[in-house]
């Protein structure tokens, strides 16, 4: 299964539903231009950099859990660089201080352990426009060298500017 | 012992605003609506919320603390239903994470988590391990 498969599966579930709160949560304001679904498919690349014991250990402690493993969450750290891309493409017209995050999976394709030296690339996976939030998912994939390690998807809600 | 229906136990976090702040800095997640009220307002919200990335890694505490190692997990899913608004300087207000088995097939479980904060129900995830 893909991470686009794993968003899909969520998203002909209960998502919908459950979601529907955060809209109704970030209220109503003038609609706008959809981002162009042109954007499909546009990518980011951020080169590898090497897991660090302390920024595990600082990682595992706010997430409070233990710094002997890599918590399973971490790679979000390490794919700040490309979500930083993602967030400040100006032809994409989104930014971070109107995100909110609806759904995130995760497939581990083995485990990560200090030094390695993991690249990310970012694709968008889907573009959706709901009422006054555009729903953005993007896929990560995370990988030591040609080999896979993790793959992310991640779904955003992106409120327009008010 | 990952047969259908076991119980995964509990874990219960108190969270509050620190607990924003030292996420933010470990993970580089620098959304202002997770440590500055006024940012929040802007999209609607009460107050400050807590990043969804915390609620997921912190409630994955749950798999350590039931004895799977993370190396036997094969996917982790978590659906963010709703804002976990952050309560005023000072105060406090628990996380609570449940889990069970709901499935074993192929020696694989599948594992439903539920995330409350306080007594609404904020996420719920969903995990793979190999049994």
């Amino acid at each position: 299964m893909s991470p686009c498969d794993v968003a899909g599966a969520a998203d002909r579930g209960r998502t919908g539903a459950s979601v529907g709160n955060y809209l109704s949560v970030i209220g109503d304001s003038l609609s706008r231009m959809a981002i162009d679904p042109s954007f499909v498919g546009r990518r980011y690349f951020a080169p590898p950099v090497k897991v660090r014991a302390a920024e595990v250990a600082e990682f595992a402690a706010s997430v409070q859990q233990d710094a002997s493993v890599v918590p399973l969450t971490f790679t979000m750290k390490l794919a700040q660089p490309v979500l930083a891309q993602f967030f400040a493409d100006p032809e994409l017209g989104i930014a971070l201080e109107r995100t909110v995050h609806a759904d995130q999976g995760f497939m581990y394709h083995r485990p990560i352990a200090v030094g390695d030296d993991l690249s990310t690339e970012l694709s968008i996976a889907k573009l959706r426009h709901r009422g006054t939030a555009d729903w953005v998912s993007i896929a990560i994939e995370v990988a030591a060298g040609v080999d896979p390690v993790i793959s992310i998807a991640s779904t955003f809600i992106i409120s327009e500017e008010s | 012992m990952l047969q259908s229906g076991v119980s995964l136990g509990e874990l219960v976090i108190d969270v509050d605003r620190n607990t924003a702040r030292r996420y933010a800095a470990a993970s580089g997640d620098a959304n202002p609506i997770h440590v500055d009220d006024a940012a929040a307002a802007k999209l609607g919200l009460p107050a400050a919320i807590a990043h969804g990335m915390w609620t997921m890694g912190a409630a994955l505490g749950l798999l350590d603390q039931a004895g799977i190692r993370a190396d036997q997990v094969v996917s982790t899913f978590c659906r963010f239903g709703k804002p976990l608004v952050l309560p005023s300087e000072g105060e406090t207000v628990p996380l609570l994470v449940t889990g069970a088995v709901t499935k074993l097939a192929d020696d694989v479980a599948t594992l439903a988590l539920e995330v409350h904060a306080g007594t609404e129900r904020i996420a719920k995830i969903e995990v793979q391990v190999r049994a």
